[in-house]
C-alpha cells in the first residue's frame, strides 16, 4: 500500500485528490503549507510526496531543498512529482535538475495522473 | 555723375552707337528686373558699366570698386547678338551679386546660394567672353530684325504657363506665318522629358519621351549653327512638326529644353525669320525658366504642405511675420504664443533664411498620454489576463476534480447528471481562459496559428461590444487555414475592427437587430485576406481621406489611434490595410490583406 504525502494549498484539488487517491487504495497524507510539509517530511517517511509549486508560503522546490538532509539525491528524484499549473522552461530545467516529474495542472486525464501518482517503485 | 540710376556711359568719338549701348542696357535691365523682381534696377554706385566702341569693337568694362576686380568684354561688332546681349546681361547679374555681396559683407552671413550663383555667373561671363572671341558666328549685324520690346514684355506678363507662352509665341509678330510649335522640357536627372506641343487648330497636346531620345534630339539641335531643320534630318515621330522648321536648344540650371516652332508648310524660314528666332531665344529662356521654376517651386510647396498636413502636431511657417501656411492643428491659442513672443518653451522655433521662420509645437502633453496609455493599456491587459489565468486556473480545476469525483461515486443519474454539466462548465471556463491569455502573449516571433481558431476566440472576446448586433463568420472551405502571424497583433487588428464597427452601428441609434458584422475569410496560394463587413452608417466620403490618421476620431471618447494603430500594425506583419463603403449596400468593409509565409 502507497503512503503518499499531498502538498496542495487549494483545498478543492487537496481533498478531491486525496479521495480519488485514496480510492486506488493508497494512504494519503495532505498538508496546505510548505513548511509544515517539511516538518511532517522530518518525522515519516513517504513513497509518494505529490507537491505543489506555488504554495502560499514557499515553492515546492524549497520543499525538496528542504528534504535534501533526510533524503538521498536518488530518493528525491523519485519520491518527488511536482504540479503545477504554470509550467514553463525554467520550471521544467529546475525540476530536471532535481530528476522529478512535472504534470501541469489541469490534469486532461485523470487517470492517467492517478496512474504516474502511484506507479512509484 | 550725369545720369544717376544709369550706369554712366562713355562716349566714343565716334556717336555712332550710344542709342544701342542704351538699348542693350535697357534689355538687360528688364532681364535683371524679371528674374529679381523684388529689387530696384539702379546700378550700385561703388560698381559701375564702362560702355566703349572703338576700331568696329564694343567694350564694356566693369569696374568693381569693392574688391578692384576689372572685368571687360569686348566684341565685334559684328559679332552675334546673342552674344552681347548675354555678356551684357551676365554683366548686369554679376553687379547685381556684387552688390548684395557688398551688402551682406558685414553681415558676415552671406547665403551659400548667392555665393554660389555670384560665381557661376562670373565663370559664364568669362565663357561667354572666351566664346565671343573665338567663334566666327556672325548670324546678323547688331540690331537687325529683333521682337518688339513690348510683345516680348507682354510674353512676360501674360504667361502663366508653359501652354500659354506657346500660345503668345505664335501671336508674335515675326512669327505670324507660322502655326505650330512645341516645347520638350528635360528636368535634369528625370527618365523622362514632357513634351507641349500646340498645333494649329489650337490645341495642347501633352506626351513624354524618354531622356535617351531626347538627348540625341537635343545634341542634333545643338549641332547645327543656323538650327534650321527639314525633316530629312530629324525624321521622329516625337516632333509632332511638318516641313521645314526651326529649333534651338536651351540650357538653364535644372532643365533642358528644345523649342521648336514650324509654319507646318514646305516653305524654308527666311533669313529674317531666322534673325528674329535668334533674337527672341534668350527671352524665351527667360519666360520658361520662369515659368518652370515657378512651377517646380508650387511642386515643392505642395509637397511641403502636405508633409505639413500629415504632421501630426501644428506646424506653421511665416515669411516677413505672415503666415503662409499652416496646418489643420494650429489653433488660435498657438497663434496668440507665437504673437506673445513670451511663451518660448512652448513651441520651437527655426529661422529659414532671410525672414522665413518655421514654428513646431511639439505634441501635447494630452497627445503624448493618450499615445502612452495605449500601449500601457494593452501591456497591462497581457498582465491582467496572465494573473487571471492564474489565479482561476487552480480554483476552477478543484472544481472540475470535485464534480467528476463526486461524479464517479454515485449512483443517482440525476445528480450524475448536474455534477457532469459542472464539470463541462469548468473545463469550459479553462479553455477561455486559455485561450485569452494566448491572444495576449508577449511573443518576438511569428508563430503559425489557425485562423479559424483566432477569428473565433476574437469574436468571443468581442461579444460584449456586439451584445444585440449579429455577429457571423465566413471562413474558407479548408476546416482549417494556418498562418504564420503575430497573433496578439492580428488580434488587435480584427478587435479593433469589430469593436469599431460595433460602435459605429450603435451611433445610429438604431434597433440593434437588423444590423449585422460579418468576419471572413479569403485565402489564395501565398495570400490571406480577413474582412470585417458592416451594413452600418459607413464613412462619409468627406472624412475618407482622415479616418486613418493618427489622432483623427469622431467619437467623443476616442483617442483617434485605433485605426492607424491597425494600419501600422498591418504593416508591421508585412500586410496591408484598406477599407471600401459598400456599394450599393450600406455599411463599410475593412480588409487585412496579410502573406501567408512571412
Amino acid at each position: 500500500m502507497s503512503k503518499i504525502l499531498l502538498v496542495e494549498d487549494e483545498l478543492l484539488i487537496q481533498k478531491s485528490l486525496k479521495k480519488l487517491l485514496e480510492k486506488r487504495g493508497a494512504t494519503v497524507d495532505v498538508e496546505s503549507s510548505g513548511r509544515e510539509a517539511i516538518q511532517r517530511l522530518k518525522t515519516q517517511s513517504y513513497d509518494r510526496i505529490i507537491c505543489d509549486l506555488m504554495l502560499q508560503d514557499i515553492s515546492g522546490f524549497d520543499v525538496i531543498e528542504e528534504s535534501k538532509s533526510k533524503l538521498q539525491a536518488s530518493e528525491i528524484a523519485v519520491k518527488f512529482v511536482i504540479i503545477t499549473a504554470y509550467c514553463s522552461e525554467q520550471v521544467l530545467d529546475k525540476a530536471k535538475k532535481y530528476g522529478c516529474q512535472v504534470l501541469s495542472k489541469p490534469f486532461d486525464d485523470m487517470n492517467k495522473t492517478l496512474d504516474i501518482f502511484l506507479s512509484h517503485a | 555723375m550725369e545720369n544717376k540710376g544709369h550706369p554712366r556711359i562713355k562716349k566714343s568719338t565716334e556717336t555712332l552707337n550710344v542709342a544701342v549701348e542704351e538699348e542693350l542696357f535697357k534689355k538687360s535691365a528688364r532681364f535683371l528686373k524679371r528674374r529679381h523682381q523684388d529689387i530696384s534696377l539702379v546700378p550700385a554706385t561703388d560698381a559701375e558699366i564702362e560702355i566703349t566702341k572703338d576700331n568696329g569693337h564694343l567694350s564694356f568694362k566693369f569696374q568693381d570698386a569693392s574688391n578692384d576686380q576689372l572685368l571687360t568684354s569686348r566684341f565685334e561688332l559684328t559679332d552675334s547678338q546673342s552674344n552681347i546681349y548675354s555678356s551684357l546681361r551676365l554683366l548686369a547679374e554679376i553687379k547685381h551679386f556684387k552688390q548684395s555681396l557688398s551688402k551682406n559683407l558685414n553681415t558676415s552671413n552671406i547665403p551659400r546660394y548667392e555665393k554660389k550663383t555670384y560665381l557661376k555667373a562670373q565663370k559664364k561671363f568669362e565663357q561667354v567672353i572666351k566664346k565671343s572671341r573665338h567663334t566666327k558666328e556672325k548670324m546678323s549685324p547688331l540690331l537687325d530684325i529683333t521682337a518688339d520690346d513690348q510683345e516680348i514684355d507682354q510674353l512676360f506678363d501674360e504667361s502663366h504657363s508653359i501652354e500659354t507662352v506657346l500660345f503668345h509665341i505664335l501671336r508674335l509678330t515675326g512669327f505670324t506665318t507660322y502655326q505650330t510649335c512645341q516645347l520638350i522640357v528635360h528636368e535634369k536627372g528625370k527618365a523622362e522629358a514632357d513634351s507641349i506641343h500646340l498645333d494649329e487648330s489650337n490645341s495642347i497636346t501633352h506626351s513624354q519621351l524618354s531622356a535617351k531620345k531626347f538627348n540625341t534630339l537635343y545634341r542634333l539641335i545643338k549641332k547645327s549653327k543656323n538650327k534650321h531643320f527639314n525633316q530629312t534630318q530629324i525624321l521622329d515621330k516625337d516632333l509632332h512638326i511638318v516641313g521645314p522648321f526651326l529649333a534651338k536648344e536651351i540650357e538653364t540650371r535644372e532643365h533642358d529644353l528644345l523649342f521648336i516652332i514650324s509654319r507646318n508648310g514646305f516653305l524654308t524660314p527666311s533669313v529674317e525669320e531666322q534673325s528674329y528666332f535668334f533674337s527672341i531665344i534668350p527671352s524665351l529662356k527667360q519666360v520658361f525658366r520662369f515659368i518652370l521654376t515657378k512651377s517646380r517651386l508650387t511642386q515643392r510647396e505642395q509637397l511641403l504642405a502636405q508633409s505639413f498636413n500629415f504632421y501630426p502636431f501644428p506646424i506653421l511657417l511665416t515669411v516677413g511675420g505672415n503666415i503662409i501656411f499652416k496646418n489643420r492643428h494650429v489653433q488660435d491659442e498657438h497663434l496668440e504664443l507665437i504673437d506673445s513672443q513670451v511663451g518660448n518653451i512652448d513651441f520651437n522655433e527655426f529661422s529659414l533664411g532671410a525672414d522665413k521662420k518655421l514654428f513646431v509645437f511639439p505634441p501635447s502633453e494630452a497627445d503624448l498620454i493618450s499615445d502612452f496609455n495605449h500601449h500601457q493599456r494593452i501591456s497591462l491587459l497581457g498582465e491582467l489576463l496572465n494573473t487571471l489565468k492564474h489565479e482561476l486556473s487552480n480554483p476552477l480545476f478543484g472544481l472540475r476534480l470535485t464534480a467528476e469525483m463526486l461524479g464517479s461515486e454515485t449512483e443517482d443519474e440525476e445528480v450524475q447528471d448536474s455534477l457532469n454539466d459542472i464539470a463541462q462548465n469548468a473545463r469550459r471556463c479553462q479553455s477561455i481562459i486559455d485561450n485569452f491569455s494566448n491572444l495576449y502573449v508577449v511573443q518576438e516571433d511569428l508563430k503559425k496559428v489557425d485562423l479559424h481558431f483566432l477569428i473565433r476566440e476574437i469574436m468571443t472576446l468581442t461579444k460584449s461590444e456586439t451584445r444585440g448586433i449579429s455577429l457571423k463568420y465566413h471562413g474558407p472551405e479548408a476546416k482549417t487555414s494556418f498562418i504564420k502571424t503575430h497573433t496578439t497583433w492580428l488580434t488587435q487588428i480584427l478587435f479593433n475592427l469589430i469593436v469599431n464597427a460595433s460602435q459605429a452601428i450603435k451611433s445610429t441609434n438604431d434597433e440593434l437587430g437588423k444590423y449585422e458584422i460579418s468576419v471572413s475569410v479569403e485565402a489564395s496560394d501565398d495570400c490571406v485576406s480577413i474582412k470585417v463587413q458592416d451594413n452600418g452608417p459607413g464613412v462619409p466620403t468627406e472624412l475618407k481621406n482622415e479616418i486613418l490618421r493618427p489622432y483623427f476620431t469622431t467619437k467623443t471618447q476616442g483617442t483617434g489611434l485605433g485605426l492607424s494603430i491597425c494600419t501600422n500594425l498591418a504593416q508591421r506583419l508585412n500586410g496591408r490595410l484598406e477599407y471600401h463603403n459598400n456599394n450599393p449596400s450600406p455599411g463599410v468593409t475593412f480588409s487585412i490583406h496579410l502573406p501567408k509565409s512571412q
